[in-house]
């Protein structure tokens, strides 16, 4: 054997060698990190000796796998929450055996604390607060030394000239770690420890001998314009002790007991997303048989689907998540789902708009899921009210919601007689080019002619000639030329024939719109003629709102119509007597989430270039290919950067027409209800001035961006009061 | 073989980019209009293309879903699949994109 050869061998059987230790070592990393991740699951043996068990494994690996294990204790720390007396239980049997590992502990939790918050992630370094404070109880962590982190970020709060938010973020970070630390803090009895923990609290006492830890001297990093803090939060609540029948009673509002077990459920529900596991697990909630609990996960996913600005997971979880808990308790959450929407409903005209449409959402979904039954009759007050009353009008919206979701007759079969009016009409087209007697439609003649091209799949140009026969009115521009102006009727009667052809499905109506795009480019050339042409699909398709949002959305993101012709369309006369409807504002809000999410993907890009570049800068490419490569990326990097910054301020501009448009409109009614000696907060200035509350609240993040130029243009201090008050509660989010 | 196995890679390399799904089990009478709304809920849907019989040409209880976001065709998996639609349990997959001529 050459001795090449044998090198060759003895190196394949070293790598395999070092192949395998790596993959034994990542086997047995899994397996502790499984093994710590589950303790505290549904066993057969009690919690306390299934700790005491993994501490005594635990203590064997230490040797090996020190960094491992701690770094997993870690990790459980922040992302399991409420498991967290699980946690510190076993951290307080390990440092009994092996005192460094629970100092070198103690050192990581601090050090990972100040990196969140440097991060801000504020939410996580409050979880590590809590964690420490929970050690004290087992002897790992010095009560005196506890005492001077609370000091400090105390401290923290008393620092003059820094956002409020950051003062209450420290307050909370103490307050919310109280109940673990509280009563051993405080001599006299506070209120009582949570009894959630009484079976760990008695084990607890095994520890008492063990040696503690002093925390290392901590100050909070300091305030800077990076720190973006907590908002502010209302707590929700939707049942008091009175609204629970029989069983364990409900804890008090102001409790300790259920600040505890919320926060405990609202954690699983920010940690299991998906649906089969987070409702096993909100079910299976281990205090279960002290709390009516029940109520109590009904409440909490409802706090996180109502949760302003945003709710606290995605929206369409929550629809998903109460399905499963109605599978998974047929005898029990059906009814308490049932009594929570009865209560939502009877309430809603107090309702943040915001907040009424999450509402809308999920119960038509949820109703789509259980064939449309529901108690109507104990509903059909809202048939006797004012039609813009709060009931009707969300019957109404939950209504429409339901048609998309099934059918007309399918609601007409469903809800009672007296509930006809609040059903939307037969979402079928209203053409105007239709033979009637009169014949005295203009160019009714040429529809006709139209359609029939249509159908006889001619080209463009013959399309385009057949239309020309209408004249259009003529005008001078600037330089003396003419041109033709924006003819209303050239639009109305092209577009009516050719949505009224493709009316059968959306795919129809989307590859006719493909077909002729050059043709609508061409007669939309300007913002006038484009609010055209959105008005006559309206007119064309007012029974059928979702055909009118998806044609808008296609006719966007063609560039047939831009973001400015579609938001001057949303406030114009013509659109007044659906200004208050929901379909509206999807429009409005769908624009805008689309120009977002197009300034962010040229920032991304922007930044990957940037980045390759500089990658390639530091890279050892050299000579020729050097320079070409540099020189493209530079020109790249170039024209990302125009594009991203004519992005931003398209979508800057975008928010300050609607901010203004809402501004005018508001005052006006306000200003013509004075004059006339009536009262301007009629339920049509309720909706509207929620619906710009709603664009603050819906688009704090960008808006929060301008806020100097809004201060300086339109929310300035001769700006009617009553808006201005709209405007600073948005501010005080990040005061 | 070599080919297939060329050709198992490049699907499962599809697969992992898609942002297409499969909807089956769907009533034969259920829109596109229906399917749009309901999974509009998880993001924005550049297209679906429903599932047609081959002779009679009208819907036969599938189709494909295609999002601008592949995050949002994970939601659509993750929390409509398996839930209703028209009284039926609707199921979903991902698909490694839409090829015309599948219909």
């Amino acid at each position: 054997m050459s001795s090449r050869k044998r090198y060759a061998e003895e190196e394949a059987e070293r790598s395999s060698k070092r192949r395998k230790a790596t993959s034994d070592q990542a086997e047995i990393e899994a397996r502790l990190e499984s093994l710590i991740t589950r303790v505290g699951e549904k066993s057969t043996s009690s919690l306390e000796s299934n700790l005491e068990g993994l501490a005594g494994v635990l203590e064997a690996d230490l040797s090996n796998y020190k960094h491992k294990i701690l770094e997993i204790l870690c990790i459980c720390a922040i992302e399991l929450p409420e498991k967290v007396t699980v946690y510190t239980t076993l951290v307080g049997l390990l440092n009994t055996k092996n005192y460094s590992a629970g100092e070198e502990l103690v050192d990581m939790l601090i050090k990972q604390m100040r990196d969140y918050m440097k991060h801000n992630e504020w939410e996580k370094s409050q979880r590590i607060v809590r964690f420490l404070s929970d050690l004290i109880n087992c002897h790992v962590v010095e009560l005196s030394s506890l005492l001077v982190l609370y000091q400090s970020f105390l401290d923290a709060s008393n620092e003059e000239g820094v956002p409020q938010v950051r003062a209450d973020f420290f307050v909370y970070a103490v307050l919310s770690s109280l109940p673990w630390s509280g009563e051993e803090l405080s001599e006299s009895k506070g209120p009582d420890l949570d009894k959630l923990l009484d079976r760990i609290d008695k084990y607890i006492s095994l520890l008492s001998n063990a040696l503690q830890h002093a925390l290392p001297p901590f100050t909070p990093p300091p305030h800077t314009d990076e720190c973006v803090y907590p908002i502010p939060r209302v707590v929700f609540r939707l049942f008091d002790a009175t609204d629970i029948p029989e069983g364990p009673a409900l804890p008090g509002s102001n409790t300790i007991n259920r600040y505890l077990v919320e926060d405990c459920l609202s954690r699983i529900l920010q940690v299991y997303l998906d649906r089969k596991d987070c409702a096993a697990q909100l079910v299976g909630f281990h205090a279960k048989n002290r709390f009516p609990y029940h109520y109590m996960i009904i409440e909490v996913v409802f706090s996180s689907l109502f949760n302003l600005p945003d709710p606290a997971n995605l929206e369409v979880f929550h629809a998903s998540l109460l399905l499963e808990l109605c599978k998974l308790q047929p005898g029990f959450l059906p009814q308490v789902l049932a009594q929570a929407t009865e209560m939502l409903y009877e309430r809603v005209e107090h309702m943040n708009l915001t907040c009424m449409e999450r509402f809308i959402r999920w119960f038509s979904h949820h109703l789509s899921n259980f064939q449309f039954r529901w108690s109507w009759d104990e509903w059909i007050d809202c048939t006797e009210k004012e039609p813009e009353d709060a009931k009707p009008v969300f019957i109404h919206e939950v209504l429409q919601k339901c048609l998309r979701l099934s059918y007309h007759q399918r609601l007409v079969e469903t809800l009672p007689d007296k509930f006809e009016p609040l059903i939307p009409k037969e979402p079928t087209p209203v053409f105007r080019y239709i033979d009637e007697e009169t014949n005295q439609i203009p160019a009714l003649p040429i529809s006709r002619k139209l359609i029939e091209a249509f159908k006889a799949k001619a080209t463009m140009e013959q399309v385009e000639e057949i239309l020309n026969q209408i004249p259009g009115p003529k005008k001078e521009d600037n330089s003396g030329e003419v041109e033709e102006a924006a003819n209303p009727l050239k639009i109305d009667v092209f577009v009516q024939s050719l949505l009224f052809l493709g009316q059968k499905s959306f795919s129809h109506t989307f590859s006719a719109l493909a077909k002729f795009h050059p043709l609508l480019k061409k007669l939309g050339n300007t913002e006038e003629s484009q609010i055209f042409m959105l008005r006559t699909i309206r007119d064309l398709w007012q029974n059928h709102q979702q055909m009118i949002c998806v044609i808008i959305d296609k006719l966007i993101r063609t560039t047939i119509v831009s973001c400015p012709a579609v938001i001057n369309w949303i406030f114009s006369e013509h659109m007044r007597v659906h200004f208050t409807e929901g379909f509206v504002w999807e429009i409005l809000h769908g624009v805008l989430r689309k120009m977002n999410m197009e300034v962010t993907q040229l920032q991304k890009e922007l930044e990957d270039v940037k980045h390759k570049k500089s990658d390639e800068e530091d890279g050892e490419t050299s000579g020729e290919e050097y320079a070409v490569s540099n020189t493209a990326s530079e020109s790249q990097v170039e024209k990302l950067q125009e594009s991203y910054e004519a992005a931003q301020s398209e979508q800057k501009n975008l928010f300050l027409i609607i901010l203004q448009r809402f501004i005018i409109l508001l005052t006006e009614h306000i200003v013509s209800c004075e004059s006339k000696g009536t009262s301007f907060q009629t339920p049509w200035y309720n909706l509207s001035i929620q619906r710009l509350e709603q664009i603050f609240t819906l688009h704090h993040k960008q808006v929060s961006k301008y806020t100097g130029t809004l201060e300086n243009l339109l929310f300035s201090s001769d700006t009617d009061q009553n808006l201005l008050q709209v405007y600073h509660r948005f501010c005080s989010l990040r005061a | 073989v070599v080919i297939s196995a060329g050709n198992m890679t490049e699907q499962e390399k599809r697969l992992r980019l898609s942002s297409t799904l499969y909807i089956g089990n769907l009533s034969f009478f259920t829109t596109e209009e229906q399917i749009h709304e309901l999974f509009s809920k998880c993001g924005d849907i550049k297209r679906i293309i429903m599932g047609l019989d081959k002779v009679k040409k009208t819907p036969c209880g599938f189709c494909f879903l295609e999002f601008y976001r592949r995050e949002d065709a994970k939601h659509a998996l993750m929390y409509i699949s398996g839930t209703r639609l028209d009284d039926r349990i609707i199921r979903g997959d991902w698909d490694a994109g839409f090829v015309e001529g599948r219909q």
